[in-house]
């Protein structure tokens, strides 16, 4: 027997022994061994060592039952130490999830939404006074943003919400990033005008936005509720007509006529209040619960 | 001999399904663990617990360090599975995990892991022709000798011969090469045939 060989093999025991050469090597070794004394002897002695290992560490203890339990307090500990996942990557998270969510909601409401807002701002640029400016955009910024909204969720709207719901992302993730998407594009939109008007016009800039902000989340908060109780069209439309009843209670207001009487109570229910804002959260937190089971029912 | 050899190598096959088997069902735990399923951790505590725990104790006897480095592991893993890439098994990972933070612990504590070129003084300088003296030891007397031996040589060859890895995968662990691998196994080896020249020490 040549000793290259023997060294080969020699080398090979170890794992011979152990069970991790290939079927190939086995086999090499295997006949080697058939024929040569010496390399026997070491197989016989890393025999010998194997066992002894298997044995001595066949003797180790099991940890102790509260090992276990104090891995968990040590997680929960560390977990409330550090109050919430990284801001890094909760920043990732959120970026990955708008990034995949953006091409999913429909093109439309990205130009409708800019030609509507663009109109309003010509309709707030053309008016007399100060106060017209603010009514002309508050009367457009939350009727933009409730039809925006009722359009970004539901099988109508989302050919590929099946294949969306059926990744890691709840339908709460999906829906509240498209909202996320969509509403903040209209309130970036009715920011601008109201920055425009401000350079243009002159007028303060809080009270104007105070104009338009209550009603524009009170008026798309309900707007995304009913679009998933009742779809979007009866949403939008729903939307639309309650907005129609508050412009006649302005006009009527304005007017000074006096032909209807809620048309003051209209109003103030409008205006930018807490109690208006405080709806408006209480609609979205209820759709946001209901999501998951509205699936179901769709 | 040959009816021992097919029965070896049907062992062996099969072994090897139930390995294979195995691994694919780790990978899905971990997979698990990623997604912050607690259960998964539970799953992956009763599977390899014991395991690791033995691992640890070849590397410091105190069982209390043990078993808080065995918690520091599986805390460890709970927080890095997401990323875990399927490399190596998961029992490697875990195992390398472990020897992490064994060495951190270690280390914070002051006790030293020896070194290498300690170790190479603790093996006989010259390998001996008489390789038959560990295969004509009494069982107990190896058994007890390998408790002994210094941490490096007592966690190549568990890792190695209990615990069933690779020379490839023992590397992993250990992040060293595989000559290290090689050599460290010879080295525990005639460590291990050195010290059946000396008296034995009475069994506690």
């Amino acid at each position: 027997m040549s000793s290259s060989g023997c060294n080969h093999t020699q080398e090979l025991l170890p794992a011979f022994v152990n069970g991790t050469l290939s079927k190939d090597e086995e086999r090499r070794v295997r006949e080697h061994l058939t024929e040569c004394d010496v390399c026997r002897a070491e197989l016989a002695s890393w025999e010998a060592v194997a066992g002894a290992t298997v044995a001595a560490s066949g003797k180790a203890p099991a940890p102790s039952a509260q090992a276990w339990e104090g891995v968990w307090a040590r997680i929960q500990r560390e977990e409330a130490a550090a109050g919430s996942p990284s801001p890094v990557s909760l920043v990732s998270l959120v970026w990955q999830l708008l990034k995949g969510q953006a091409p999913l909601v429909r093109n439309e409401i990205w130009v409708a939404s800019a030609i509507t807002m663009a109109l309003g701002c010509v309709v707030a640029l053309l008016a007399a006074t100060p106060s017209a400016t603010g009514l002309a955009l508050s009367m457009f910024a939350p009727l933009i943003a409730a039809v925006g909204v009722a359009f970004i969720y539901g099988p109508e709207n989302d050919p590929s919400l099946e294949l969306a719901l059926s990744t890691p992302t709840s339908p709460r993730m999906v829906l509240l990033s498209r909202l996320t998407l969509v509403h903040g594009y209209d309130l970036a939109l009715a920011a601008a005008a109201s920055v425009l008007l401000v350079a243009v016009k002159g007028v303060s800039l809080w009270p104007l936005i105070s104009l338009w902000l209550g009603p524009m989340l009170f008026l798309s908060a309900l707007a995304l509720l009913l679009s998933l109780l009742l779809g979007t069209t009866a949403a939008s439309l729903t939307a639309m007509g309650l907005w129609g009843v508050r412009l006649l209670a302005e006009a009527n207001v304005g007017s000074g006529l006096g032909v209807w009487e809620g048309a003051a109570l209209v109003e103030a229910l409008w205006a930018s209040t807490p109690l208006l804002v405080a709806l408006a959260a209480v609609m979205l937190a209820a759709t946001l619960i209901f999501v998951p089971r509205m699936e179901r029912l769709a | 001999m040959d009816a021992t050899h097919t029965l070896h190598t049907a062992t062996q096959r099969f072994a090897f399904g139930v390995k294979e088997r195995a691994a694919d069902e780790d990978r899905r735990i971990v997979a698990r663990l990623a997604r912050g399923d607690g259960r998964a951790l539970e799953e992956l505590y009763s599977r390899y617990s014991t395991a690791v725990f033995g691992y640890l104790l070849a590397l410091t006897p105190d069982r209390r360090i043990g078993e808080e480095v065995l918690q520091d592991t599986f805390v460890a893993a709970w927080r890095s599975a997401s990323g875990y890439q399927g490399r190596s098994s998961v029992r490697t990972w875990l195992f390398g995990i472990a020897r992490r933070r064994a060495h951190d612990a270690l280390r914070r504590r002051r006790l030293n892991v020896t070194s290498d070129e300690e170790l190479a003084v603790l093996a006989d300088p010259e390998p001996g022709p008489e390789e038959s003296s560990l295969a004509a030891a009494r069982q107990e007397e190896l058994t007890a000798r390998v408790s002994r031996l210094a941490p490096q040589h007592r966690e190549a060859l568990t890792l190695f011969f209990f615990h069933d890895l690779s020379h490839e995968e023992t590397a992993e662990v250990l992040e060293v090469p595989l000559g290290t691998v090689k050599s460290r196994l010879s080295n525990a080896r005639r460590a291990l045939r050195k010290s059946l020249e000396e008296p034995e020490q009475g069994e506690r």
